[in-house]
């Protein structure tokens, strides 16, 4: 079977700095993954060089089987990559709704333009924003403007951008990010309520969070790849321990 | 919703599906939208069209001219409202098609049915190329790039003698006839640019709340968003800079028949800044406002300056109208139409009205 996410040696430095260094990675279709790791690890760098905004020095990315490493940000678009950000990134002055169709519209647009689209691919479109919306738990929102959103639905709003349409592998950097414990609970709830159809790879510090919605995690430390494994093997790892609390933190 | 026995149940049941998924009552939203805004502007088109039976020549001409700036304003509205890029180039797209239109005429003798198309096309193309340098940058750097650009076509306007006539530019261009009616009166001349004005505005609007007027939207306000999202950011600018290109060339040719010259001059400074200003007083983005603030900035800058010359003797109305933009970016800063306005509250206020309702801010956007 071809992986969704194949990354070959990904190397990325800014100056003299190596913020990912030769990292190997494997990701079926429908797996889901966490990455762990301490500020500064390189979570977030290699999120950007996988979504095509920044170049690898070195190394080679493949989606679903196809080197991407030379891609645009829209062609991994078009393959089925989405992802979301640490800080919400929405269209504040737009509705839930409008929000949703350029969630839609833009993947499922393959960049044509759309100035006369068709009335039928229209109303199919408003279709899926209705089941995301859904999904994302802000079906009575749809009209309501972004701006006008609390900050728990602004971070549903914000995966509800990447499901869009035909998504295949979605990269999500701390969903839960600045979310009460009662928001986390319900944003849990709503990741694990999500399709098989795509694979999932999530950036998230709160540990509990991370080891309740995947069946892997993979640790990065000062951007190597420093351990990987079930969440349960992780959770011991002594290694882990360390990077996350310090020298001496089993104790 | 009551429900009336049918015999047509099936047809009654499809369309009660289609009003209740979200495509339907959004269609419905701006269906009702549709129809309030066509009965708005016929509100103001019916009168504006009747004006010259009761307005004299020289305010009619006035408002020609207002109109002509307002196109030029809605133009760069266009681009900075609905898709963040403040362009000070939009006078030279003005300027190119004014120029065609004069030289085709003057020089080669063609007949307006060939410079007008001619006019258009260059303006769009001359947009293209100015697109293919300027929407790479974004922000201030842009619209230095857009100044540059401007600066190089007054620079060609005026140095390129043997063809725009230098310094002097173009005179003594006769405006054509159209329908029978000779454009040489100011009223004919009036209508046409009133729906020129019209068409342009109904086409923008309609091309602004089809998927690619939000996708444009979007790119204004989050331009990586809408590159993560698998959008071609800057193909989409670029359409829009040609588009707002071929709305300046036709206040550029509705000009150029108007004032009966071209020179470098349209594309100077002065003049780039005007329909700039009309702009922010009608509000950035309201492509409406800019047809309401070209007029508006027209009317006030022929009376100020009368009025100076009447009391001071002094042609120095500039000072007078550069406070009064002052006020308008303090007590209106997204125009004098907008639900902010002071002063637009205050005539909510005094009509007994509210000054719009959060839900409605949304969708007023357009």
């Amino acid at each position: 079977m071809t992986a969704a996410l194949q990354l070959h040696g990904i190397t990325r430095q800014f100056g003299g700095v190596t913020a990912v260094s030769n990292v190997d990675l494997r990701l079926e279709p429908g797996e889901r993954c966490a990455l762990l790791g301490p500020n500064g690890a390189g979570k977030t760098t290699l999120f950007n060089v996988i979504a095509g905004d920044i170049t690898p020095s070195s190394g080679r990315i493949e989606l679903f089987g196809e080197d991407v490493t030379r891609h645009t940000v829209a062609a991994r678009v078009w393959r089925g990559l989405r992802r979301t950000y640490q800080k919400s990134a929405l269209f504040d002055q737009l509705s839930v709704a409008e929000n949703l169709f350029l969630g839609a519209l833009g993947p499922g647009g393959r960049g044509h333009l759309t100035v006369t689209h068709g009335l039928t691919a229209q109303r199919q479109r408003w279709r899926v924003v209705e089941r995301t919306a859904d999904r994302v738990g802000l079906a009575d929102r749809l009209m309501t403007p972004a701006h006008a959103l609390s900050h728990g639905e602004r971070r549903q709003l914000e995966i509800g951008l990447a499901l869009g349409q035909e998504s295949r592998l979605i990269l999500l950097d701390e969903p839960a990010a600045g979310l009460s414990p009662d928001e986390r609970t319900t944003l849990t709830e709503l990741l694990k309520g999500l399709s098989r159809d795509s694979a999932l790879v999530m950036i998230e510090h709160d540990m509990d969070m991370a080891l309740a919605l995947t069946e892997r995690v993979v640790v990065l430390s000062d951007g190597a790849l420093v351990a990987e494994g079930t969440p349960d093997q992780i959770a011991d790892d002594p290694m882990v321990r360390e990077v996350y609390l310090g020298a001496g933190g089993s104790a | 919703m009551t429900t009336t026995p049918s015999f047509s149940d099936k047809r009654a049941g499809d369309a009660a599906a289609a009003t209740d998924s979200l495509h339907g009552r959004l269609r419905a939203i701006s269906a009702r939208r549709v129809r309030r805004d066509l009965l708005l502007g016929l509100l103001v088109l019916v009168p504006a069209a009747l004006y010259p039976l009761v307005g004299s020549t020289f305010h009619v001409q006035l408002l020609t001219s207002g109109l002509i700036t307002g196109l030029v304003a809605m133009s760069f509205s266009l681009l900075a409202g609905f898709s963040g890029m403040v362009s000070l180039a939009q006078m030279a797209f003005y300027g190119i098609a004014a120029y065609v239109v004069a030289i085709g005429g003057q020089t080669y003798g063609l007949p307006p049915l060939a410079t007008v198309p001619l006019g258009l096309l260059a303006a769009c193309l001359l947009a293209a190329l100015f697109g293919l340098i300027a929407v790479r940058s974004s922000g201030i750097y842009f619209l230095i790039m857009t100044l540059a650009l401007l600066q190089m076509f007054f620079g060609v306007a005026m140095q390129w003698q043997s063809v725009t006539g230098g310094y002097n530019g173009i005179s003594g261009i006769t405006r054509p006839e159209l329908f029978g009616l000779s454009l040489r009166d100011a009223v004919p001349l009036y209508l046409l640019t009133l729906a020129v004005s019209a068409l342009a505005y109904v086409g923008l609007r309609w091309l602004l709340q089809t998927p690619f007027g939000l996708s444009l939207q979007g790119i204004r306000d989050r331009p990586e968003r809408m590159r993560a999202l698998g959008f071609r950011v800057q193909l989409h600018r670029w359409l829009l800079m040609i588009l707002s290109g071929l709305v300046a060339g036709m206040a550029g040719i509705l000009g150029v028949y108007y004032h009966g010259v071209v020179s470098p001059d349209v594309a100077g400074l002065t003049a780039s800044l005007l329909p700039l200003l009309a702009a922010l007083v009608g509000g950035v983005s309201s492509l409406v406002g800019g047809l309401l603030g070209g007029i508006f900035i027209t009317v006030l800058i022929s009376v100020v300056s009368a009025q100076m010359q009447q009391w001071f003797n002094s042609s120095h109305y500039w000072t007078v109208i550069g406070i009064f933009f002052m006020a308008v970016v303090i007590y209106c800063p997204n125009g004098v139409f907008a639900t902010d306005s002071r002063i637009r509250v205050l005539l909510a206020r005094a009509l007994g009205r509210r000054g719009g309702d959060d839900a409605d801010t949304a969708q007023q956007r357009r």
